[in-house]
């Protein structure tokens, strides 16, 4: 018995390295097909209904906070609809410029509607997996989008699931710019406070509730998907570069239906 | 037939921990409920099968991870050794309190090498000890309460191992 359990520990050791070589050079893909193609339908059907019961619980924890909250929410109402009537004149305005200019908006044909099939089995890294694969025209490195604001990029495609990597986890990197005052810089996760924009120039002027957009160099992410808005910065003489606490309106760990950037 | 509810088991518990856990984020994390399973099951097989079902299990995890494919597997299997070291010096994971205390230990080492994984990737920076802790204790909870429900099923299998062992026994008596 003793022997058997040594040959079967060290046949663990041999497999496990022939994997992690196997998996390097592209061998698992055909093996991750076959398992993303069986497990995405299900993953899809047990993530639909673990959002339900989050929502439920998260919505109980949140009963003491909701008078103070619909009261911040009501003056953003207010101060937003200000800001609509200011935005429908330079809509018109940007409407006649673009064409003057012969540019053209995003097609809506070109975002492909998705939806979120599994998690990253940990509580550190943040990836997900969606249920659209190289069958739909999903390539690696696309961004993904969810109600306006950037979502994360494919990093790994098969025949009908990808793998997304989340703006949020602290390996993501995106060079960011503030739309107002074009201060740039780079944007990536910290687990547990959301997004933070780095490497601004202490001569770059960075404000609170300023929007930071993607800049559309150094990667393959296009240019102007929205990020989130500035919440607090921190600017310390001694320190070479500012930084800025960034958060989004999204909550990433309860999304469900996404976009895929299939081009702009 | 103790194979089919092993099978079963895992399957379910790996939906649940990828899909369902993944998307509803009780306490704010997604517990390793594998690992518990694995706990659970590993008083109903031998040594060579319990490896085998742990490299299975990080083989599933690592199929639905984006990054780090092998820390799982690895994990898992070094999981198991695990268990079988305990089981040599006496633990029996039958026992409640040696259960809870071998899914809290199995569940820590797991955040920690994540952490560290992470740590590598990111230089640290982006991790903070009190979130890390935070989020240690609330997986612990969730995972004592997933032990606390499946439990029931590891003496389903002992019961239908025992039956196993005894029809095993009666046909090599006949055949003798």
């Amino acid at each position: 018995m003793r022997n058997r359990s040594r040959r079967v520990v060290v046949a663990s050791v041999v497999v496990g390295i022939l994997l992690l070589w196997a998996n390097r050079l592209g061998l698992l893909n055909p093996l991750k097909a076959v398992v993303g193609f069986v497990t995405t339908p299900i993953g899809r059907t047990f993530a639909g209904a673990g959002t339900g019961v989050g929502e439920f619980f998260g919505a109980v924890g949140q009963i003491r906070t909701l008078s103070s909250d619909n009261a911040d929410l009501e003056r953003q109402v207010a101060s937003l609809q200000r800001q609509i009537s200011d935005d429908t004149e330079l809509r018109r305005e940007n409407e006649s410029l673009k064409r003057q200019l012969n540019f053209g908006t995003t097609p809506v044909d070109k975002l492909l509607p998705a939806r979120v099939a599994s998690y990253q089995p940990d509580n550190l890294r943040q990836f997900i997996t969606i249920d659209r694969g190289t069958r739909d025209g999903i390539r690696e490195g696309l961004a993904v989008v969810s109600e306006g604001y950037l979502v994360g990029k494919i990093i790994e495609v098969l025949p009908t699931s990808s793998r997304v990597f989340l703006v949020t986890d602290p390996a993501f990197r995106v060079n960011a710019v503030d739309q107002v005052t074009r201060a740039s810089g780079t944007v990536h996760g910290k687990i547990g406070s959301g997004l933070v924009m780095d490497k601004i120039a202490q001569s770059d002027k960075i404000a609170q509730g300023e929007q930071i957009i993607t800049s559309g160099l150094g990667g393959d992410l296009p240019r102007g998907l929205l990020i989130g808005q500035v919440e607090t910065v921190d600017n310390r003489d001694n320190a070479v570069f500012q930084s800025a606490q960034v958060s989004s309106i999204l909550r990433f760990s309860r999304l469900e239906t996404l976009f895929v950037v299939l081009g702009i | 037939m103790r194979y089919i509810w092993i099978g079963i088991a895992t399957i379910i518990s790996y939906f649940l921990e990828v899909s369902f856990l993944g998307a509803a984020r009780l306490l704010g994390v997604v517990p390793s409920i594998l690992l518990v399973l694995l706990v659970v099951v590993s008083a109903a097989l031998d040594p060579a099968e319990l490896v085998a079902l742990a490299a299975l299990m990080g083989m599933l995890l690592d199929l639905s991870s984006g990054a780090d494919f092998g820390l799982q597997t690895v994990f898992y299997v070094a999981a198991s050794l695990g268990i079988l070291v305990t089981r040599r010096v006496g633990t029996d994971s039958e026992r409640w309190f040696s259960s809870i205390l071998l899914v809290s230990g199995m569940v820590l080492g797991h955040g920690v090498v994540v952490a560290v994984a992470v740590a590598t990737i990111s230089g640290g920076s982006s991790l903070s000890l009190g979130l890390l802790a935070s989020q240690a204790v609330s997986e612990v909870l969730l995972c004592i309460a997933y032990l606390i429900i499946i439990r029931p099923l590891v003496a389903f299998l002992r019961r239908d191992s025992s039956s196993l062992s005894i029809q095993r026994r009666s046909m090599r008596r006949a055949g003798g």
